[in-house]
């Protein structure tokens, strides 16, 4: 009897020291500092992202919505950004340099927006590839006739039903009534309540007789049972719904402008996240570009853990991956599905912060805030599942468990998982020969112990982690300039030069 | 005499929504806490302890004596060293882009919880009123 009770103790407290246990490598403290610091560019509360012009030319966002444009040390406020929603984490986020800026002067940025999507005609043009069909004034009419029937309609649908039925559009056919024809047909959603599911079988089976006997005088009656099944379908979240209503709160936004000297010219949203929410957590954001010129950029779960990362008929939670104009590339991972963002590229994230294409390797990495115990470094493939909340090895900040599952199969493990948790953000590789020990070592910055780390990878696994400038306050982010030195933008200092001593 | 009595009623009615519009505290206690989880329990904690050195206390806090202030930081957000019972802080709190309800909830929910309590019940007005 005895025995069984040292064993439980023994299986608890290994259960409970594991949890706290260090993940490995353990952090350093370098024995010999032979590098300092000087500061570019002082008094900011918080430099959440910057993009280098050149080594003395940069912008930096401040995240209470000022972008500023840097020059030899001197700030100066750049002018035309849209409204920004200042909320908990949200606000001005990151800032990035079009590959062609040289060419095109374009930059791009994300923001917390309160925009509501759904009147957001600039959007639908984006994602068309057709100029033609969208300057028509017969399909112009019918996307109005359909946003005042069903303000709250994603783009991708209205734009899948566009070039769906183009030519039934062109000939003059009512627009509204081949949406709903549309919807009916494509969007059918998932439902799980059987009364719903029956009755509206039942409803589809009663339309479908009275079409079928062509019958006149049936008409009104199969108008309300049209009515009917509508206001069923229009129950789940994903269907578009009548109503006045406006989706309170805000979501992250990708926007993409021209710099003039200091003033933005042609702002342009080219993607909003969808539902607004007033949570205050996880926008995201950064934004990375490959060496093909596709754009990558991640948006947080939004606070809504249970549903967003894991449904990708709804963004938050996501990295995703669109064209430079805006445009949804064709062999993005979920084309072809019916009911999803299409500019999803993977999803079960929580809130990446950190991003960097790595420039050897061809591939995209991330770091994400995870809960305690669960912030994660992941390189992003196609269409996978990174698996919040349904597995994560962080536990909640209040001590509760999330899931006892680490891994499952179908979701991707981290390719390094942080205890504790450092709270990442800003992410670089050091690749040029600056720092000749630090050669193709990663960096990450840490708001919580105020250290930027080095990490050390040798086939995809993290074999040694350094303090590098100890205490110097939260680190948001962290850039190699366009001269190799290694760049950090702290918050309530300002941007930061790495410099390595003289032998 | 219809039009009067139909003015009186109007009146009285008035007078009653404006005598319990007020938020009950219950009710401000509940939002206050949502608040508190969802924008404040990341640095101050769930128990309002916050980390010595960097996340100032809120559990028997002495800078909670001003009200003024307390509300003036959420909602301008606070820069600088200050002194929280006795500790010297020296960081960044910015602005959560709370609107007035919210922060009068939050503020509620803080002068009522781990140890701490208070008479006073803050209203929406209060903060409106509570310049920078």
């Amino acid at each position: 009897m005895n025995n069984i009770f040292f064993t439980i103790a023994l299986i608890t407290t290994t259960a409970l020291s594991c949890n706290a246990q260090e993940n490995t490598p353990k952090i350093s403290t370098p024995a010999k500092i032979n590098y300092t610091y000087e500061v570019l560019v002082d008094s900011l509360d918080v430099p959440w992202g910057m993009s280098f012009i050149n080594e003395n030319d940069l912008l930096v966002t401040e995240k209470s919505g000022i972008l500023y444009r840097i020059k030899n040390g001197i700030k100066k406020k750049v002018k035309g950004l849209p409204p920004v929603y200042v909320r908990g984490q949200g606000g001005l986020l990151d800032v990035a340099l079009s590959p062609n800026y040289k060419k095109t002067k374009e930059i791009y940025f994300t923001m917390s927006s309160e925009i509501d999507n759904y009147n957001n005609i600039s959007l639908i043009k984006n994602s068309i590839s057709d100029e033609n069909l969208i300057n028509n004034k017969l399909i112009q009419k019918g996307i109005e006739l359909i946003r005042k029937e069903y303000p709250f309609v994603f783009n991708e649908t209205l734009k899948d039903f566009i070039e769906t039925f183009k030519d039934e559009l062109l000939e003059g056919s009512d627009p509204v009534e081949k949406f709903q024809l549309f919807l009916d047909v494509n969007y059918y959603p998932d439902i799980k309540d059987e009364n719903d599911l029956n009755q509206i079988l039942e409803l589809n089976n009663k339309i479908k007789q009275i079409e079928i006997s062509n019958d006149k005088n049936l008409y009104l009656k199969e108008k309300k049972l049209k009515n009917k099944l509508r206001s069923i379908q229009k129950k789940y979240s994903f269907l578009p719904q009548n109503g006045k209503r406006k989706a309170k709160g805000g979501h992250t936004a990708l926007y993409k402008a021209t710099l003039e000297n200091l003033e933005l010219k042609d702002v342009k949203m080219i993607y909003k996240g969808d539902f607004n929410t007033k949570k205050g957590q996880h926008w995201g954001s950064r934004i990375v570009f490959d060496d093909k010129n596709y754009l990558y950029f991640t948006i947080g779960d939004r606070g809504n853990r249970d549903i967003n990362p894991q449904d990708i008929s709804r963004d938050g939670g996501k990295v995703y991956r669109l064209n430079l104009d805006g445009s949804i590339p064709n062999d993005n991972p979920f084309i072809g599905r019916k009911n999803v963002r299409k500019a999803i590229y993977s999803y079960g994230h929580r809130n990446p912060q950190g991003m960097v294409f790595n420039k050897k390797t061809k591939k995209i990495w991330t770091n994400e805030h995870g809960p305690k115990g669960g912030d994660e470094i992941n390189i992003i493939k196609p269409g996978k599942n990174y698996g919040w909340p349904i597995i994560t090895y962080g536990i909640n900040y209040s001590g509760t468990i999330i899931t006892d599952k680490t891994s499952m199969e179908g979701m991707e493990q981290p390719l390094y998982y942080w205890v504790p948790s450092i709270a990442p953000s800003g992410m670089a590789f050091s690749t040029s020969n600056i720092y000749p020990k630090w050669k193709n070592n990663l960096f990450v910055g840490s708001l919580k112990f105020e250290y930027l780390e080095r990490l050390e990878i040798k086939n995809e696994k993290v074999v040694k982690r350094e303090k590098i400038l100890e205490s110097i306050g939260r680190v948001r982010n962290v850039k190699e300039g366009p001269d190799g030195y290694l760049y950090l933008a702290v918050e309530g200092k300002g941007i930061l030069k790495i410099i390595p001593n003289k032998k | 005499m219809k039009s009067f009595l139909m003015i009186y009623l109007v009146l009285c009615l008035n007078i009653s929504y404006n005598l319990f519009s007020k938020k009950p505290i219950q009710e401000s206690l509940i939002d206050g806490q949502e608040i508190y989880n969802d924008f404040c329990a990341q640095c101050h904690l769930e128990d309002g302890k916050g980390v010595e050195g960097i996340y100032p206390p809120l559990a028997k806090s002495d800078f909670l004596n001003d009200i003024n202030q307390t509300i003036s930081s959420i909602k301008y957000g606070l820069k600088g060293p200050i002194i929280v019972n006795g500790k010297e802080y020296n960081s960044i709190m910015v602005s959560q882009g709370l609107d007035d309800e919210e922060i009068s909830d939050v503020v509620n929910y803080i002068l009522n919880s781990w140890g701490n309590s208070s008479k006073e019940l803050i209203t929406e007005e209060i903060v409106t009123s509570v310049k920078k």
